[in-house]
């Protein structure tokens, strides 16, 4: 887990540490796509509104399986014979899906279906129905350009803006203006700075929230909540809430990064597209906000495209003592270090805003730019 | 590829889930010697997306370490080696960095069938996401068939394990079963249908694949319980395990390229670290068990009397199962193991954090010791289970307790890692709590899984760098069984050094201490366990004479207890925790 024990000492090593974005003006592409299979709606090339619907598909409701064949009392394979209905046929509530006798044969026997819905499998001698299915809309959340069409799948969108990745996130997707209520990054975002013009925003804090700014924002329906870090008691909390909340540095108290507050702060009152959605691995997504602005997007820097730690690179400390910390690396020793943890560990000595020069561990930084 | 060896040099190449490591071995006076090994994170994620990306990382730290060209200007791998001494003859490599298999298991009865499906997926990085049993309906609230399927649907599982039946039993109970599966399937989309495994009743294969017919694909392995007393997992678990490699080690992004490079196939990690506790075991005639804390996976392999079990926790683990870890175990469970007070907050955000950022280490001493006591949750967990296979065994007298081992191998960042050795030897007593006499041995380069897969290539490769480079010795325990009064005398001894020197000493019941005898060093130990316990010669108060070599520790005489208890109070609990450290040297 820590790197170079004794195998490489005096020899400096190329390091190539993990990433996070934030960037003022960058080229942005995001897949959107369908939870199942659909009609996509946008054309390549069309221009879209983070609000147009890009595609929609049809949801599944509830299953039913109904065994047919033993309530008209038949051998599985002749059901075919009874049958009113197939696969793909909708039906009513209490309609009759399959029948024997009538005419001649006085008994008649009828199997109804239990809801209105569909029927999707006919097997074995049962009846599978989905009970009348919602219609999903896939908005386009950012504006941009469709840039590549995948027939029944989804849309990949290219947006120019600025862009700032978060570490923790909950809720879904929503837009609104983005509003400053914290005019430092240390600053605890208080439920009284929270007031009706934050209506519709998505309003941005500095190191943390407690349950009461939470609770106010979702009675001011805020569309989006960006802080430093959550509490850990507030997480389940947070992901209650139907609105994104981001926090940029993780858990606990921690300020948000000043290079991500001032960014954020140079884009107050413009319109910006918010993802609480998170996965942590295995196809990883990072809750983000987008902010699409005119211009030319610039070329990925070097953070962008994951480079190898350099003096001069700046860089974020991701794990305490100085979790949340930017600055810029000084030097790259050639030679392990012991830190307070007693471990012998290559890293890099960093200058910290606030807190000067300190070594930290290669797998405690990460590029941010 | 002189010295009439046909592979002079390799490198081997573990991918984990957040590091990635890469050996050197090479011939020096023809013999097959570690030189220099590189590590990095792992590149399985955007915006690399590419396992090869950190692999080429970890090689060029080689590169610059030795100054030896392994990589071209395109990034491949120079082979065979050159005359200029630049490339290596081949390459070898094995991952974790895969997600787990996951599986529904399906079947009749959870005691018997479903209990032998869970031992054959075992071994292999697996999940099992839910379980549908026949008898449900005696034992708790039955699922409708409804409710059946939508478990199928929901999970979306990577395969559906279906079991039951003895061989020339009743075909009716696992037909129903199929039915289900069929049913569900049907409804998927056909590029997330499960892969159906069929391991029960043989003579219900044809009525098996008639249901499942054009709804799934079938494969049909030998039943897990021809009989009732019989269970049969070993065509199960590899299938489970070809399973693994097609549906998950062939999806890592860059697995292509990794597997190109490779001059045998690519191996789960735990499979290849379980090949080298087998060689370990054979080798010398010992009851070994290997542990791996991992940063997804914990896995256990042992040999208990010529018996290979192998079990993988894909769930635990001290990176992206972390949270797992607190939930499972308990945070108080976790706490106990501090010598410090920590308010549990603090510990939750410490927790919280690591799982977001998996790849961190501990800077501070606090976060260092609440991250060993998590692993020893981990580790604690995944042996219970594992302790379970080894119930029965001839070196196995105690129930609950561990069996008697000749060596225990410790490995994952948490022990490799660890600042003093004391702490890492502590931390195997604590959990696996070795009984009689054990030597303690460390993976301290982290090398088990890469010299495990460069077995499969070149066998003297992999044990005359084992032998050489692999292990550091930590020492030996002497762990007496039995209880007392707390002070009480537990066992004698005399331990006398290569020197002359000699030294008596009296243990009591309570107490860990620890006799200086360190690497390279040797000393004749005579024990004499008192009436009330046993060190593993059979019978309580029977003693022996046994020469010993020195290791990073030296001699442990741990007379704590068996099972090990801690205080009742965190108080008492932390006093405790830091006499062990101190005693250890910590």
């Amino acid at each position: 887990m820590a790197l170079g024990y004794g195998f490489l000492n005096g020899v400096q090593i190329m390091y190539y540490p993990s990433v996070t974005q934030a960037t003022p003006l960058t080229v942005i592409k995001r897949e959107r796509l369908l939870p199942v299979r659909g009609e996509v709606l946008a054309s390549m090339g069309a221009r879209v509104e983070s609000i147009d619907t890009v595609a929609r598909a049809s949801l599944g409701g509830e299953l039913h399986v109904v065994d047919v064949a033993r309530t008209l009392s038949v051998k599985n394979e002749d059901l075919d014979k009874y049958l009113l209905k197939a696969v793909g046929d909708t039906v009513e509530e209490e309609e009759a899906i399959a029948a024997k006798g009538g005419g001649l044969i006085p008994l008649r026997r009828v199997c109804r279906s239990p809801v209105a819905g569909r029927i999707v499998v006919i097997s074995s001698g049962r009846v599978v129905l989905e009970s009348r299915a919602e219609t999903f809309e896939l908005h386009a959340h950012l504006r941009g350009t469709v840039v590549s069409v995948m027939p029944s799948l989804g849309v990949v969108i290219e947006a120019v803006g600025a862009l700032v990745q978060g570490v923790w996130g909950a809720g879904g997707e929503a837009q609104g203006v983005l509003k400053m209520l914290a005019e430092d990054p240390r600053e605890k975002l208080v439920a009284d700075a929270l007031d009706v013009g934050c209506h519709g925003s998505i309003i941005v804090g500095g190191s943390s929230v407690d349950e009461e700014v939470l609770e106010r924002a979702q009675q001011m329906q805020v569309r989006g909540i960006v802080v430093g870090s959550i509490g850990v008691d507030l997480e389940e909390r947070a992901s209650d809430l139907p609105l994104p909340v981001i926090a940029t540095e993780g858990i606990g108290q921690v300020p948000m990064a000043s290079v991500i507050f001032e960014l954020l702060r140079s884009n107050a009152g413009r319109e910006a597209s918010i993802s609480g959605v998170t996965r942590l691995r295995w196809g990883t997504v990072r809750p983000e906000i987008i902010i699409p602005l005119h211009g030319r997007g610039a070329k990925p820097s070097p953070q962008q495209l994951g480079g190898a730690l350099e003096v001069g690179t700046q860089v974020r400390v991701i794990r305490q003592p100085y979790l949340g910390s930017v600055g810029q690396v000084v030097s790259l020793p050639s030679q392990p270090r012991v830190v307070d943890s007693g471990a012998r560990l290559r890293g890099a000595e960093v200058e910290l805003e606030k807190k000067g020069r300190v070594f930290v561990p290669y797998v405690n930084l990460e590029l941010i730019g | 590829m002189a010295n009439g060896l046909q592979i002079e040099s390799i490198l081997a190449a573990d991918c984990g889930s957040t590091m990635t490591k890469v050996i050197l071995i090479d011939t020096i006076d023809s013999q097959y010697r570690f030189v220099a090994q590189g590590e990095t994170l792992s590149t399985i994620e955007p915006p690399r997306a590419d396992v090869l990306v950190g692999v080429r990382h970890a090689i060029g730290q080689i590169e610059e370490a030795t100054g030896r060209l392994l990589l071209d200007e395109q990034g491949q791998l120079i082979t065979p080696e050159q005359a200029s001494g630049n490339g290596v003859d081949a390459f070898v490599a094995t991952t974790s960095a895969a997600a787990p298999l996951r599986l529904i298991l399906a079947g009749l009865t959870r005691e018997v069938s479903i209990e032998s499906a869970h031992r054959a997926i075992s071994s292999t990085y697996a999940l099992v996401e839910d379980t549908i049993s026949l008898e449900e309906g005696a034992q708790r609230e039955r699922r409708s068939a409804e409710a059946r399927i939508r478990i199928l649907q929901r999970h979306q599982p990577d395969a559906v394990f279906i079991v039951g039946g003895t061989d020339g039993g009743a075909t009716a109970p696992v037909a129903d079963i199929a039915e289900v599966v069929a049913l569900a399937c049907s409804i998927m989309d056909g590029a997330t249908r499960p892969q159906i495994v069929f391991a029960g009743n043989k003579e219900a294969r044809p009525l098996v694949a008639e249901i499942l017919g054009g709804k799934g694909e079938l494969r049909a392995v030998d039943n897990v319980r021809p009989a009732l007393d019989v269970e049969n997992i070993a065509a199960a678990q590899e299938e489970m395990d070809t399973l693994y490699r097609e549906r998950k080690m062939a999806r890592i992004p860059g697995f292509g390229g990794l597997s190109a490079w490779s001059s045998v196939t690519v191996l789960p990690a735990a499979r290849a670290f379980g090949y080298l506790i087998q060689y370990l075991a054979r080798q010398y005639g010992l009851n070994v068990v290997g542990v791996d804390i991992g940063g997804s996976t914990v896995t256990v392999a042992g040999v208990i009397d010529g018996h290979f079990t192998s079990l993988s926790r894909s769930d635990l683990g001290l990176s992206h199962n972390v949270a797992r870890v607190s939930t499972e175990a308990g945070l108080e469970n976790i706490l106990s193991w501090l010598p410090f007070d920590m308010e549990v907050t603090e510990a939750r955000n410490i927790i919280a954090n690591k799982q977001l950022r998996p790849m961190t280490v501990p800077q501070t001493h606090r976060e260092l010791l609440l991250e060993q006591a998590i692993a020893r949750e981990a580790l604690r967990l995944t042996l219970a289970e594992a302790q379970q296979r080894w119930v029965g065994r001839p070196s196995a007298p105690y129930s609950g307790l561990s069996p008697f081992l000749d060596l225990i191998v410790g490995g994952g960042g948490v022990l490799a890692h660890a600042p003093h050795y004391g702490q890492a030897a502590l931390f195997l007593l604590d959990v696996v709590q070795p009984i009689g006499v054990s030597s303690l041995a460390l993976n301290v380069n982290s090398m088990a899984a890469a010299l495990g897969v460069t077995a499969t290539l070149e066998p003297l490769a992999a044990a005359q760098v084992m032998e050489r480079d692999g292990f550091l010795s930590l020492g030996t325990v002497v762990a007496p069984v039995g209880t007392g009064r707390e002070g009480e005398i537990a066992l004698k001894l005399k331990i006398t050094y290569d020197d002359g020197r000699a030294l008596d000493m009296e243990v009591p019941y309570g107490s860990l201490e620890v006799l200086p005898l360190t690497t390279g060093r040797k000393a004749t130990l005579e024990l004499r366990p008192t009436r009330k316990f046993d060190i593993g010669l059979g019978a309580k108060g029977k003693g022996a004479t046994t020469e010993l070599e020195g290791g990073a520790v030296g001699v442990i005489i741990d007379a704590r207890g068996r099972p090990l208890s801690l205080p009742a109070t965190r108080g008492e609990q932390q006093a405790k925790m830091q006499e062990w450290l101190w005693g250890m040297g910590s």
